[in-house]
């Protein structure tokens, strides 16, 4: 069985272009075997050039997929699929041997597994060897139950990216194709939705990571807990996109002593670390992370009784953040942050809700999933253990509830292309 | 929990009240919009053919305005409906080249330019009735060919020649649908 | 007995679930009833008494123009015409294949206009030809040839996999007919009443290609084959138009064809003048199809050819068939007046 996962992975990796896998081979190769076969003569040298290489491919590519930055243009370079996942995956795990943290993997086809198997090599999130090895090795075994909920997990998945996420992205299509004429409050209404879409489309992919992997029995760990219920910056990163902020915490920003070294070298090592966080992203990103780094560092972790005010007032600033993400430039970015502090144009926004590509039916469907999604992430953990305890005819029914839900309210086919994960860039 | 449900509803209510409110204010100017932005997405791809007749200009696949475009009136104007569907084609005849036009919604955009007569040159200087040498010249070996026809393809737009005993004896710009 | 009731539990939600996708499909796919009508016109033939002599196949060209009620009255002929909108050729094989399983006709009657068309034009089309045809190979066959670019096959299976975003435009038209459907064609004869003289035309431009694609002529030839196979006379026509151009180069490899394979063709447009019709008056959209006064100018022109030529029986002197179709002319009458 587990061959047979690492065989489909393979299968379905060669098949996005056979180029992939040269890239991937050539880094999972070497890793394996500096690993396993290293002695202590030259170790750290050894380990070093081990890491180093695999950087050095990573920044390659991030800068040559975004050719504006160093001017000339690199044309026809295909950027391997999951190169920024399974890149960061190989160096814990590479460090975490040299500090011996665990043993190597001897076996070349376990450590393959580890490093292609397919749901998350695609959109992550980034995993540790010490938290999956032990599940994703496992005899593999039939739980009508467990396989019933990694499906629903998977629809909900599917709901969040088809229903919320495609529906949002319509509109801020329309919104980003003119930003001339849409400014100013347009500006913020596409942020303030925008953090809805890439929460559903990120996420949402997760779900079905991790439903898939229940599926085979393989437990994939969280990578979100409830991020926009977070009351500081601070603590959004705490909550989103767990795997890449807690590697950048284990092998950026603990190495560069963290707050060991005094209050003011904890400033600057946090914003290193989140400006390493954009350069991840993308060299577009450097400005987002630099401004993440700057308002973690400066964040108080405060707690006041105004929860609700704290999250609203938290969710702004994230939102403005992410007009790094939705325009395509820097400067444009930029502009677009500085028309909504200049330009009140709330009334003309108003006007117009409904020529963003949405009737009001589609609207009236957008915000009830919506409210669902905030519903189910305020009390996540409880409905997941009790969808994990349902009786099997009641999951059933939910998948079968949700499954049409998503054909009748999901964009897709003629018409619509969403089937792009935003996070699958990066 | 509670104080959540009652501020996404009053969200809600916010939302649904706005846009009532901004229909009523609001309506013929959110049209205009509309189309605004979808002209600025046009012109905004770089490579396409586009016509050019003195200070005109148009793009197959542009919504068609003759305001916009500065044309006159034309010498004859035809609609053609397709059975079933509602909505018509249209076409302008103007002295030496032909517009028409599809539906898009409530607009119509740009489906072909047809030249008309000798008169009437493309950009690059090409007219019916030059020779195949002089079209391969001036646009290149990169065309497909379909019977007599040679279709050269910038973005969403062709420009098609038909060649008849190595002379031009049809031109036309139009926008690829599919 | 705890296991069995867990199983028939289960086997029952899993019941309900599938009636609940069976009826959103249905409520989401389009009707056809009152808008888009020519969309229902390919099943109302399924409920039909099988007593035609003669089928029309064939584009929009068929089924505004012939009228079986008036070639019934004129000539005592039973036909049926089963045409739908911008039929393309693989397409009216399709149809003329599955007709054939159901009755045998004595002619068959395929307007060559499509023939202009290589390939899959236009989704929309496709699915007002397809959507409500019964399944059978010849569907399958059918949706396969037709697909244009961006379609799949599953699509035709599960309507709710294209239709899903009807879900906004519900109207009435959709619960009324959910499961009831109504008749709008007489024998596949759509009357329309409008008059739209015939105006400007588009100028006729050269063409890059003027012969019929392999591809066509492939499913013209299969036609005339499976016509001969069953001792069916084929019977190609024209119908009258100004638009779209019908091509000098089009007619003479439709005689050519009809010549090599001794078939007869009618070029009913070079006789519009003899038939009677009046583009001022007799059609409904400026030339592109008749109205119902041409419509009944033509079939009563076209009766006469059929009776004279292909030794057809008057069903007036059939007592069965004349009282099927006495009722269905006494409905047709009441139509046309209203």
């Amino acid at each position: 069985m587990n061959v047979l996962i690492l065989i489909l992975s393979v299968i379905i990796y060669a098949s996005f272009g056979p180029i992939n896998l040269v890239y991937i081979l050539f880094s999972s190769l070497t890793s394996f075997f500096v690993a396993k076969y290293t002695k202590e003569k030259n170790r750290k040298l050894i380990f070093i050039l081990a890491v180093a290489i695999n950087l050095l491919i990573l920044v390659f590519f991030k800068i040559c997929s975004h050719s504006k930055f160093i001017g000339t243009p690199v044309e026809n370079i295909i950027v391997p699929i999951g190169i920024s996942y399974y890149t960061l995956q190989i160096i814990s795990y590479l460090v975490d041997v040299y500090k011996k943290k665990y043993e190597p993997q001897k076996s070349l086809i376990k450590y393959l597994m580890y490093v292609i198997y397919i749901p998350y090599l695609i959109i992550g999130p980034i995993n540790r060897y010490d938290d999956i090895s032990e599940s994703l090795y496992a005899k593999k075994h039939w739980d009508t139950s467990r396989i019933l909920y990694g499906i629903l997990r998977t629809l909900w998945g599917l709901f969040k990216k088809f229903v919320i996420a495609g529906r949002i992205s319509m509109i801020i299509s329309v919104i980003t194709g003119n930003t001339s004429e849409y400014v100013g409050a347009y500006a913020l209404f596409a942020m303030l939705l925008y953090s809805i879409q890439i929460y559903a489309d990120f996420s949402g992919g997760i779900d079905m990571v991790i439903g898939v992997s229940k599926m085979f029995g393989i437990d994939v760990k969280e990578n979100f807990n409830s991020p926009y219920l977070a009351e500081s910056i601070k603590e959004f990163w705490r909550r989103w996109h767990i795997g890449l902020s807690s590697w950048l915490k284990d092998y950026v920003y603990i190495p560069l002593g963290g707050n060991r070294k005094g209050k003011i070298r904890t400033k600057i090592n946090l914003i290193i670390t989140f400006v390493v966080s954009g350069l991840w992203h993308g060299a577009n990103y450097i400005l987002w992370g630099l401004f993440n780094g700057i308002l973690v560092a400066f964040s108080k972790n405060k707690t006041t009784k105004w929860k609700t005010l704290n999250r609203i007032i938290n969710y702004l600033i994230i939102s403005i953040l992410w007009a790094f993400f939705i325009w395509p430039t820097t400067t444009e970015a930029l502009q677009m942050i500085g028309s909504v502090f200049t330009t009140f144009n709330y009334g003309a926004l108003f006007s117009n809700l409904l020529n963003f590509n949405l009737d009001i039916a589609n609207i009236v469907v957008l915000i009830i999933s919506v409210i669902l999604l905030i519903i189910v992430d305020c009390k996540k953990d409880k409905l997941d253990e009790k969808v994990k305890n349902m009786q099997v005819d009641t999951k059933i029914l939910l998948i079968g509830i949700l499954g049409i839900i998503i054909l009748v309210f999901g964009i897709y086919g003629i018409g619509f292309n969403v089937n792009e994960f935003i996070y699958s860039k990066f | 929990m509670k104080k959540g449900l009652i501020i996404a509803l009053i969200v809600l209510v916010v939302i649904v009240g706005g846009i009532e409110i901004g229909i009523t204010l609001n309506k013929p100017k959110s049209v205009s919009d509309n189309s605004n932005d979808v002209a600025n997405k046009n012109t905004e791809q770089a490579e396409v053919f586009t016509f050019k007749d003195g200070d005109k200009q148009m793009t197959p696949g542009e919504l068609f305005s003759k305001e916009t475009i500065g044309l006159g009136d034309e010498e004859s104007y035809s609609e053609i409906a397709s059975c079933a569907f509602e909505g018509l084609d249209k076409t302008y005849t103007y002295p030496n080249y032909e517009i028409t036009t599809f539906p898009d919604g409530e607009q119509d955009r740009i489906y072909t330019i047809y030249f008309l007569n000798e008169e009437m040159t493309t950009q690059e200087g090409v007219r019916v009735s030059d020779s195949m040498e002089k079209m391969v010249q001036t646009y290149g070996e990169d065309y497909k060919v379909q019977g007599n026809q040679y279709t050269y393809t910038k973005g969403k737009t062709n420009l098609e020649f038909i060649v008849e005993n190595e002379t031009i004896t049809s031109i036309q710009y139009s926008y690829v649908t599919e | 007995m705890k296991k069995t009731i867990k199983t028939i539990k289960i086997l029952f939600i899993i019941l309900v679930l599938i009636i609940i996708f069976v009826l959103v499909n249905k409520l989401l796919s389009p009707k056809y009833m009152e808008n888009l009508v020519e969309g229902s016109m390919i099943a109302e033939y399924y409920d039909e008494e099988k007593n035609h002599e003669v089928i029309f196949i064939g584009d929009c060209e068929v089924y505004a123009n012939f009228s079986p009620m008036v070639m019934y009255e004129q000539e005592g002929i039973s036909s049926y015409v089963r045409g739908t909108s911008q039929q393309l050729v693989w397409q009216s094989y399709g149809i003329l294949k599955e007709t054939l399983k159901y009755e045998t006709p004595k002619v068959v009657v395929f307007n060559v206009n499509s023939l202009r068309y290589s390939e899959p034009v236009s989704e929309a089309y496709n699915r007002l030809t397809l959507d409500k045809m019964k399944w059978s190979k010849e569907k399958v066959e059918m949706i396969n040839a037709s697909m244009t670019k961006d379609e799949t096959f599953i699509s035709y299976v599960f309507p709710i996999l294209r239709y899903h975003s009807r879900f906004s435009e519900l109207n009435k038209e959709d619960f009324e007919y959910m499961f009831k459907e109504k008749k709008n064609t007489f024998n596949g004869f759509l009357i329309n009443k409008k008059v739209k003289p015939a105006g400007n035309l588009p100028t006729k431009k050269v063409l890059p290609d003027y012969n019929f694609s392999e591809n066509c002529i492939k499913y013209l030839d299969k036609m005339t084959q499976i016509c001969k196979d069953n001792n069916i006379k084929l019977v190609l026509i024209k119908a009258p138009s100004l638009y779209p151009y019908w091509y000098d180069e089009y007619n003479n490899q439709i005689i050519q064809y009809a010549e090599k394979n001794n078939l007869d063709f009618y070029n009913l447009k070079e006789v519009a003048d003899l038939v009677g019709i009046d583009y001022e008056k007799d059609t409904y959209d400026g030339g592109l199809h008749l109205n119902l006064t041409g419509a009944t100018k033509l079939s009563t022109y076209f009766s006469k050819i059929l009776k004279e030529n292909y030794d057809l029986k008057d069903y007036r002197k059939d007592e069965s068939v004349n009282k099927i179709y006495q009722e269905k002319l006494k409905l047709y009458k009441q139509a046309i007046k209203d």
